[in-house]
């Protein structure tokens, strides 16, 4: 079985939606979260955060959502991390594709706080089955 | 051009004319070949009767002559002293001569002594000579003798001659002179002069018309002419000639010049003939005997031709007499050519010429009543004829007037109008089509349409004309259809284009209607563009307010104040319907462009309505309404994306709930209905206003405006509902009773239960030796309509494989007892295991197939869509309890509409040309024939009688043209394609395979 999920990246560039995410994550789910703004900050701070799965928005300045999680796949110890897409754009074709690039799931956006830990756990299991 | 005729009197005048010409040239010459074989017999009498005479006197004579000598020899025995020497040779010659002068016609005599000596001679001749060698003299000593002719010898000098060129001939005549006592003294000899010969002929001949010198000859007994004619030597005939034809006793001899001569012959009888046996020839020239027949013939042949020009003249004169009353019906005709009036003919001398007279009379009279007739009519035509054209003068300005005015709104109409002919050639186009190709209409007509669009349109456009004239399959006849199309300018541009077929003066011809869409296109990319960043950039801040609210109110940050909470939840509820909104914005958006995607999937709708119930529970009683799931059957299966039928049962249910009334209840029940599954939501609200009833599907439709605000609604979930299970192959339908209630349905395609538990689950079989992970596989994949079971060791999943039939299965390469690729390699060995989708689903490294062929290789942790999807399409084929269905269609999407409407009913193999069909049935068989009759090579019947076999194959047509008598009894049944939805289409074929399945389970107990 795999271990329990204490440590998260979230690279999201909407501050709001940071913040939500955050209270959500922390308070509700009470996960430790670390928060980038943007692809490229995700590339730096990754390798020392120590994090288990990353949420990744897909509409980003800059480096966009799959660009990143390319280049976090190129990173030491990152290849095996599993990554969720947080994105409005959620017609089956474009999960499909996600899901293609290597995610192991998609939230939607807007998402439910209060259920968006759930989510999250729930995706991490699927992950290690 | 006339050609000439001869007048009756010329024909009867030369008629006659020839007939007495005729009549003397035949009596010419039948009268001239009798007189000329008489003349020419008479003559050969005459000529031939001459000859003997001649021939007879010439024996005569010489038999005389004979005689003499003797006489004479015997005479001068007696003086056979005369013979002795010493005798006085003037006594001797004294004798001789006495006895000369009695025989003047010998032109010697004399007397030759025992030896041959001549003693004494007439005139002295050949006196003291010897003749001992002479013939005459020999055998006169022996007794008389009378020798032949001969040419003068010793006496040729001696002897004087009349011509010069005359030959001396003789004929011999001598006799023993004997004395008294009987010796033979001499020979008296003499010579008979040949002249005497002639003499006897010259006698005869004088009593004839002939003379001497006239073809008159004497041959010797061996054939030499003695005597031959002195006058005509240039015309007679050679010696040679006349020779052969004394031999062959002919009666005729050719001279020289070819003249025929007759020829009178007499030759001596018998094999000794008397005498000399000379032949005696006389000759007639035939064309002096036949000279009168020639000049009686000409004498016949001159009065013939008199007594011809007498008829032809007589001939000439009767005509005239039968060809008068002709001339007279004649003259009367062109006199009423030239003046009119009636036949008047009085005379006429036979009956035959009168009863013409009288036709002819009747004939003009009925000829001159026509005319007259004809007369009137003219006139009346004249006056019809200028009223017709008046009218048609008028009618032509009026359809001018007509033309110009359609041709005005032609011009005038927006969109391009093209007329094409059967082999794609302009005919016709509008003002607006020169506009849009920027090419004018001159250049337009004539050209091939297909000149008008750009590759590869153009190049299949030959080939479409063709093939619609062939099969009558059309692409976008009748249909409308965007294509491209070419300017002049080579610029390529979008257009909408209807075409509809019409006939003018019996060819068919195609109407374009064309219309540019660059616009419209921008405009929908534009729209496309513009929902897209919207649904983006609403959403990106809707979702920061909707979680912090969401944060707030879940009490994430510790308790809120009452008055706060509710504010908070008003808040709250209004970005949820934003978002709602948004997502119905954007799904109809999609529904519009045919890009909102489905994932079918067999789901027991039962169960999804049970979800649907328990999710949406608490909205209905937040609104003071209990939601009920009424009962019914413990499963119904549809093939369905279970998504979006959730979303529609989700909008059913708020709505009922918004419309009931505080304390109601909604129902939700699910229902078997014909083929369908039926899930049906009943309100007991105040139904659906008479008025609206028609607008409920329609966008932001709503009863009443103000229910916006009540009911919290978007007015799009009606329209969008019913796009969804109309893109399930279903139907969307409401009942409703003012103040009763309302009851909305959803029909949806059933995928049949075989009533046996899971078989129409196709059966996975997973191997994997972690316990956990198989687990989660087996709920996931029965989650999604498999039926699974799982071997944690490759034996197990032998056994299984062995006992059991799988659609596929999955496969662990780390296997306890063995490596999975080996295990895989068994399998292929195994009878059903060879066909077997394979799917790995392992840690490793998906290189190494190692030569078992696996369908397809997912790591851990597994993507279970991508897995189910596989393991779908991997079975869909191989789903072998299911019945097999052959569906002949050539529109690709209502074949996949009924793959996927059949789903888990049976497998559906397209063919889309008669002869796909034929080759798929050659090879395999099919359990029902799904058919369409339109098809591109043919009428889908052309395939019924393959289907009569020995066990026959059902059909089932399924198309938009209705069956003819004749093949229905063929066909098990016929669904139309615009009458029935496809759930009645599946109910049909159920039916149909549940008849099969009885027929064959049947049989199989047998």
């Amino acid at each position: 079985m795999p271990d329990e999920l204490v440590r998260l990246l979230l690279v999201e560039d909407d501050p709001d939606i940071q913040e939500v995410a955050r209270m959500s994550l922390e308070l509700v789910g009470g996960f430790s979260l670390t928060v980038c703004s943007s692809g490229a900050e995700a590339l730096r701070v990754a390798p020392t955060s120590g994090a288990q799965l990353v949420l990744l928005d897909v509409m980003m300045p800059g480096m966009d959502g799959p660009e990143t999680l390319a280049a976090l796949r190129g990173l030491d110890g990152f290849a095996q991390v599993p990554t969720v897409f947080m994105t409005a754009k959620v017609q089956p074709t474009e999960v499909a594709r996600f899901l293609e690039l290597g995610a192991v799931g998609v939230i939607a956006k807007p998402f439910d706080p209060m259920a968006l830990p759930d989510q999250v756990r729930s995706l991490w299991r699927n992950a290690h089955v | 051009m006339r050609s000439f005729r001869p007048s009756i009197r010329i024909v009867i005048g030369l008629c006659l004319g020839a007939v007495g010409l005729g009549a003397s040239i035949l009596a010419a010459t039948l009268a001239g070949e009798i007189a000329s074989t008489n003349s020419q017999r008479q003559a050969e009498g005459r000529v031939h009767r001459l000859a003997q005479t001649i021939r007879e006197r010439l024996d005569d004579g010489l038999a005389e002559r004979e005689r003499e000598i003797s006489v004479a020899a015997s005479m001068l025995s007696v003086l056979s002293p005369l013979l002795e020497p010493g005798t006085s040779q003037d006594v001797r010659r004294a004798w001789l001569s006495k006895i000369s002068a009695s025989y003047p016609l010998y032109a010697w005599l004399g007397l030759a002594d025992q030896q041959g000596q001549v003693v004494v001679a007439a005139n002295g001749l050949l006196e003291g000579r010897s003749v001992a060698e002479r013939d005459w003299f020999r055998a006169g000593l022996e007794g008389p003798v009378l020798g032949d002719v001969h040419e003068a010898k010793l006496l040729a000098s001696l002897l004087p001659r009349e011509r010069a060129d005359e030959a001396l001939r003789f004929v011999d005549v001598a006799a023993p002179i004997r004395t008294v006592e009987g010796k033979v003294a001499g020979v008296l000899g003499a010579h008979l002069h040949w002249r005497w010969a002639e003499q006897i002929g010259a006698a005869v001949l004088d009593d004839s018309p002939y003379t001497i010198d006239d073809l008159f000859y004497v041959l010797s007994r061996d054939g030499k002419i003695l005597i031959e004619p002195r006058g005509q030597e240039a015309s007679r005939p050679s010696a040679e000639a006349l020779q052969a034809a004394v031999r062959s006793g002919s009666s005729e001899v050719v001279g020289a010049e070819g003249r025929r001569f007759l020829m009178g012959l007499s030759k001596p009888a018998g094999a000794q003939p008397a005498l000399l046996g000379w032949t005696v020839v006389v000759l007639e020239d035939a064309e002096q005997v036949l000279r009168p027949v020639r000049e009686m013939e000409r004498q016949i042949l001159t009065t013939g031709v008199v007594v011809g020009l007498s008829l032809a003249i007589l001939g000439w004169l009767l005509g005239a007499v039968i060809a008068a009353p002709l001339e007279a019906i004649a003259a009367g005709a062109r006199r009423i050519r030239e003046t009119g009036g009636a036949l008047n003919f009085v005379g006429g001398i036979t009956a035959e010429i009168r009863s013409l007279a009288d036709s002819l009379a009747e004939l003009t009279g009925e000829l001159d009543a026509r005319q007259e007739r004809l007369r009137q009519l003219n006139s009346t035509l004249e006056v019809r004829v200028s009223e017709r054209t008046e009218a048609l003068s008028a009618t032509n300005r009026q359809l001018a007037l007509r033309e110009a005015e359609l041709r005005a709104v032609f011009d005038s109409v927006e969109d391009s109008i093209v007329t094409i002919d059967a082999r794609g050639t302009i005919v016709g186009c509008n003002a607006s089509a020169e506009r849009m190709f920027g090419i004018s209409a001159k250049d337009l007509l004539g050209r091939d349409v297909s000149t008008l669009m750009p590759e590869p349109f153009r190049s299949a456009h030959g080939g479409y004309l063709a093939r619609f004239f062939a099969t009558g399959e059309a692409k976008i006849i009748g249909k409308g259809r965007e294509v491209e199309g070419i300017r002049a300018d080579g610029s390529v541009f979008p257009l909408d284009l209807s075409v509809s077929e019409t006939s003018f003066g019996g060819e068919r011809r195609f109407v374009g209607v064309m219309r540019d869409i660059t616009q419209r296109r921008a405009a929908e990319r534009a729209k496309s563009e513009f929902v897209s960043t919207v649904s983006h950039e609403l959403r990106t801040p809707l979702t920061s307010i909707a979680g912090s609210l969401g944060l707030l109110v879940g009490g994430a940050v510790g308790p809120v104040p009452d008055k706060a909470m509710n504010l908070l939840g008003i808040a709250r509820k209004n970005s949820e319907r934003l978002v709602r909104l948004i997502n119905d914005i954007l799904d109809i958006e999609k529904i519009d462009s045919g890009k909102l995607e489905f994932k079918f999937q067999p789901v027991d709708l039962v169960e999804l309505a049970r979800q649907a119930v328990e999710q949406d529970r608490p909205f209905a009683e937040g609104l003071g309404v209990t939601l009920d799931l009424a009962p019914g059957p413990d499963r119904l299966m549809v093939n369905a994306d279970p998504a979006r039928i959730g979303q529609v049962i989700a909008n059913l249910v708020s709505n009922a709930a918004k419309f009931s009334p505080q304390g109601g209840t909604v129902t939700v029940a699910v229902a078997h209905r014909a083929g369908s599954a039926r899930l049906s939501v009943e309100d007991r609200g105040p139904g659906i206003p008479e008025a609206f009833r028609s607008r409920i599907f329609q966008r932001f439709a709503q009863a009443d405006s103000s229910d916006t605000r009540r009911t919290g609604g978007t007015g799009l979930g009606l329209s969008i509902s019913r796009g969804i299970v109309e893109r399930h192959g279903g139907r969307l339908g409401f009942e409703t009773e003012t103040g009763r209630g309302t009851v909305f349905h959803v029909d949806l395609p059933l995928i049949p239960e075989a009533g046996q538990g899971n078989t129409t689950r196709p059966r996975i079989l997973v191997c994997e030796d972690d316990v956990d992970i198989a687990e989660v596989l087996r709920l996931s994949l029965e989650r999604d309509g498999f039926a699974v079971d799982t071997a944690h060791q490759g034996a197990d999943a032998l056994h299984l494989l062995a006992s059991q039939r799988y659609a596929a299965m999955t496969l662990d390469i780390n296997l306890p007892d063995r490596c999975g690729l080996d295990l895989a390699r068994e399998i292929r060995e195994m009878p059903n295991g060879a066909s077997l989708p394979i799917l790995v689903v392992s840690a490793r490294d998906g290189a190494e197939s190692g030569g078992a062929a696996v369908l397809d290789w997912f790591g851990k942790p597994v993507d279970m869509d991508r897995l189910v999807q596989t393991l779908r399409q991997a079975v869909q084929g191989r789903w072998s309890d299911l019945p097999e269905i052959l569906h002949l269609e050539d529109d690709h999407d209502t074949v996949q509409l009924v793959r996927v409407a059949l789903e888990g009913i049976s497998r559906v193999t397209g063919a889309r040309t008669l002869a796909e069909a034929r080759g798929l049935l050659a090879e395999r068989s099919f359990d029902l024939l799904l058919l369409d009759l339109d098809l591109p090579d043919g009428s889908g019947l052309e395939i019924l009688p393959l289907t009569d076999r020995e066990a026959p194959l059902p059909v089932v047509v399924f198309s938009a043209i209705d069956v003819g008598s004749s093949a229905a009894r063929h066909v098990e049944r016929v669904v139309t394609k615009s009458r029935t939805d496809i759930g009645e289409l599946v109910a049909t074929i159920r039916s149909v395979l549940d008849g099969q399945r009885t027929t064959r389970k049947e049989t199989m107990d047998a």
